[in-house]
């Protein structure tokens, strides 16, 4: 059921892949939960999620329902007690244990849950998003953490509103947080929760020697009283001060210390409200707006508008640090441009309405 | 259509089954009509389209050049010589000649809920008229203080006859037809409303869209709006579960950090409203002047800055049955909202790229199962609970503006900048040719054009 939801998408490459990192992913926790010990609590087992995850009409509740149980069953700390910060792969929350493969069946799926009680299976938008964290271009300028964008998301989600719904379910379940980006055009990042606060820490860090201790201790605050009860992309100032106040006394200047670290950024349009941001990531906005431009005129150059997408995957950018793949997916899920399957493969197309 | 009247008489499905089949399977192949035709000459693109929901019968449509026609769907009034399509004439047409007549675009139109004899437009002239369809006289004229936006009144109402008006100022004003002045002012919003609906299940609720991204519930009988949707609060599709806890899933702005603070907002909002007096609430104001910090219960949704839309909301259609609301946005984002919860149903419409700043007209099929939005050019089709698009429609030649669909037959109407207004209807039934039907009438020259066998082509000979 999963597999083939995975496939039907866009882009019969990517859903492959997805499979294909999420086997890898399964080897990977293999090794590592075998030193383990496993707990057995007494918590619920998870509820198989209904295999019709289409129909939106009976499935709604039912998946209501099934991600709930799923919370319940689900141990937080997990996320955050790994160690490794450089091998992406190993520090994303091991999500499921040993025994278990995606490809499934249903009799093995509660089979599965007999032996680990706390084991459920993971959604496409989680999987789609740490794979494509995964092969986020590291660029060693500044220290910016992998992030995907919603656009992205469609593109390689088959069906957009369980995309959406998934997205929310992931949001207030705090796996992963939403950013609004400031590129002109609405876009959003979704960057998982560790990786955030790897960013809170890092931008601490930058200003560490230059600011008095009481000071700095506002990250923390906001790290421990704000990420956590707020799961929106914007808050608003008297918001943020109850809640920062609810850690200590805070100042007026600290609340300014995080705008300049780059965590908070004043709305235009409205005085009182705060989005969240991600820290230094003018270069990458900068990039992400030019290689579309660039992108979308390579296109439009051409005689037909089209190209073969593997053709297309081996060029490189000039303008963009993101490789032709980001934007690719970016570009499909927004609708610019769009593919068609040939004999030779997926073509990538301009779209023209 | 056959199968199912077989399957009916067997017993194998429900009388009301077959209506419903035919219909929906009308509908899912809906395309450019090519019997029927409205004749539209307009020097200006059409803004707004509406047909009576007394009879189902004579279509509205508003134009930029400031002339509002008329055109009977049911009766043609000439037959196309070739083609053998009906033509509709528009049967009157109200322009600038007229003595009230729009100086400047029409940017709404609606028949009176009761029966056709009267009608109202709202026009980029700071008017609001009622004209009479007999006399093609305009009875009542409002006066506005911006450009209106959009007019509205209440299909389901039975003691008042108020006309909503969403103009370029942030105040949405009921006007009575059966005083002639203005009675409510609401406020509420902080920009120009752009989008205003009555409620088809309640005749006192009023819903708003304005430019700065809110969408207001307003009842009428009250102060103040008594929900302001929020595009975070979100449900997992199409009901509210009810036996779930509403924290878990909902998440409201919390009101009391709001009031403590004295934002910038309330003394703007207060001195405005000190000038403008209204029935509904005019002791709250002088109490409100007086001590800003304390807010009268009704306007304490003022301080509710949240958005619906990133942008402004272009449009607002409430489903059939009065559950739901579809909202269109700036943002050319198109929401679904469910009316008892005032969530969003996070339902994704792909790839709608609609108009930013006019307010456009979207329609929803009668049986909730279709919706139709105007993107640029063409009017894609969507599937209102999973929002893929089923089709299409590719016709126009400039930005569509609005569509309308028929509430009882399953056509649908679209006006566009083109100037034109197109019909979309099913496709005809198949002929079943005849030999013999050929040989009779081979001598009467009614058909003018030779009529080809399926087997056959035209025009070689």
């Amino acid at each position: 059921m999963r597999k083939r939801a995975l496939l039907a998408g866009p882009s019969f490459s990517v859903g492959l892949a997805l499979t294909k990192f999420a086997e890898s992913l399964i080897k990977e926790e293999k090794k590592n939960e075998r030193k383990r010990k496993r707990h057995r609590t007494a918590a619920d087992g998870p509820v198989v999620r209904d295999g019709d995850e289409r129909d939106v009409l009976g499935g709604g509740d039912s998946g209501g329902e099934g991600s709930t149980n799923r919370v319940q069953a689900r141990k937080k700390p997990v996320a955050l007690d790994e160690g490794d910060s450089d091998d992406r792969l190993t520090e994303t929350t091991p999500w499921f244990e040993p025994g278990s493969s995606l490809d499934l069946e249903e009799d093995s799926v509660s089979g599965a849950a007999e032996i680990c009680p706390e084991w459920s299976l993971p959604t496409d938008t989680l999987v789609a998003i740490k794979m494509m964290c995964a092969q986020f271009p590291k660029i060693t300028q500044n220290s910016v953490r992998p992030f995907v964008l919603r656009s992205q998301l469609y593109s390689s989600v088959s069906d957009r509103t369980t995309a959406d719904r998934e997205l929310e379910e992931l949001k207030q379940q705090q796996v992963v947080r939403i950013f609004k980006l400031h590129s002109g055009k609405d876009d959003f990042a979704i960057m998982l929760i560790e990786d955030y606060i790897k960013q809170i820490e890092g931008a601490k860090q930058r200003i560490e020697s230059k600011r008095p201790e009481e000071d700095l201790a506002v990250f923390d605050w906001f790290q421990s009283r704000v990420i956590n009860a707020h799961t929106g992309a914007s808050i608003r100032h008297s918001h943020l001060v109850m809640l920062l106040s609810q850690a200590g006394d805070v100042l007026d200047k600290q609340i300014t210390l995080l705008i300049n670290s780059g965590l908070l950024v004043r709305q235009s349009s409205d005085e009182t409200t705060y989005w969240f941001g991600i820290p230094s990531i003018g270069l990458l906005l900068k990039s992400l707006t030019q290689g579309r431009k660039e992108l979308t005129s390579f296109l439009a150059r051409r005689r037909y508008k089209e190209m073969i997408q593997a053709v297309l995957e081996k060029k490189r950018l000039r303008t963009s640090q993101f490789d032709m793949r980001f934007h690719i997916r970016d570009l499909l899920g927004s609708g610019h441009i769009y593919s068609i399957s040939t004999p030779v493969g997926p073509l990538i197309r301009l779209s023209h309405d | 259509m056959w199968r199912d009247l077989n399957a009916r008489e067997l017993g194998a499905i429900r009388p009301g089954l077959v209506i419903t089949n035919v219909s929906s399977r009308r509908l899912h192949s809906l395309e450019l009509s090519t019997q029927k035709e409205i004749v539209s000459d307009y020097d200006g693109g059409i803004n707004n389209l509406q047909v009576d929901r007394t009879e189902g019968r004579y279509l509205l449509a508003g134009s930029s050049d400031g002339s509002v026609g008329c055109y009977d769907t049911l009766h043609r009034t000439s037959v196309e010589s070739h083609s053998r399509s009906h033509i509709h004439d528009a049967i009157f047409k109200v322009d600038r000649r007229n003595p009230r007549g729009h100086k400047y675009a029409v940017s709404s139109v609606q028949w009176y809920p009761v029966d056709t004899g009267l009608f109202v437009t709202g026009s980029f002239d700071h008017h609001v008229n009622v004209w009479d369809t007999n006399n093609l006289q305009a009875e009542l004229q409002f006066d506005m203080p911006g450009k209106v936006h959009s007019v509205s009144m209440s299909q389901v109402a039975t003691s008042h006859m108020l006309i909503a008006v969403g103009s370029e100022d942030p105040m949405v004003r009921l006007c009575d037809i059966a005083t002639g002045a203005c009675t409510h002012t609401l406020v509420g919003h902080r920009d120009a409303v752009l989008a205003v609906q009555w409620s088809i299940s309640c005749e006192w609720t009023l819903y708003t869209g304005s430019c700065d991204g809110a969408i207001r519930f307003w009842d009428i009988r009250r102060a103040g709006s008594h929900k302001v949707l929020d595009q975070h609060n979100s449900q997992m599709g199409r009901r509210h579960p009810v036996l779930k806890s509403t924290p878990d899933r909902v998440r409201p702005i919390p009101r009391d950090a709001a009031k403590e603070s004295p934002t910038k907002l309330l003394k703007p909002a207060s001195g405005d409203k000190s000038t403008k007096t209204s029935s509904s609430h005019g002791k709250s104001i002088a109490k409100k002047v007086a001590t800003a910090k304390r807010l009268h219960p009704g306007m304490a949704s003022v301080e509710n800055r949240a958005t619906a839309h990133y942008g402004a909301v272009t449009s607002l259609t409430p489903t059939n049955d009065g559950q739901f609301l579809v909202s269109a946005g700036a943002d050319s984002r198109v929401k679904l909202w469910d009316v008892d919860s005032g969530c969003n149903t996070l339902v994704n419409y792909e790839n709608t790229r609609m108009q930013r700043s006019k307010a456009t007209q979207l329609a929803v099929s009668p049986d909730s199962s279709l919706l139709f939005v105007p993107t640029s050019t063409v009017i894609r089709v969507y599937n209102l609970w999973t929002g893929r698009v089923l089709k299409t429609l590719r016709g126009h030649y400039d930005t569509v503006n609005c569509c309308e669909f028929h509430p009882y037959a399953q056509e649908m109407y679209s006006g566009s900048n083109d100037r034109k207004i197109l019909l979309w209807s099913p496709p005809p039934p198949v002929e079943v040719d005849e030999d013999e039907k050929e040989g009779k009438d081979g001598g009467a020259s009614e058909k003018g054009a030779f009529k080809a066998r399926p087997d056959e082509d035209a025009w070689s000979d």
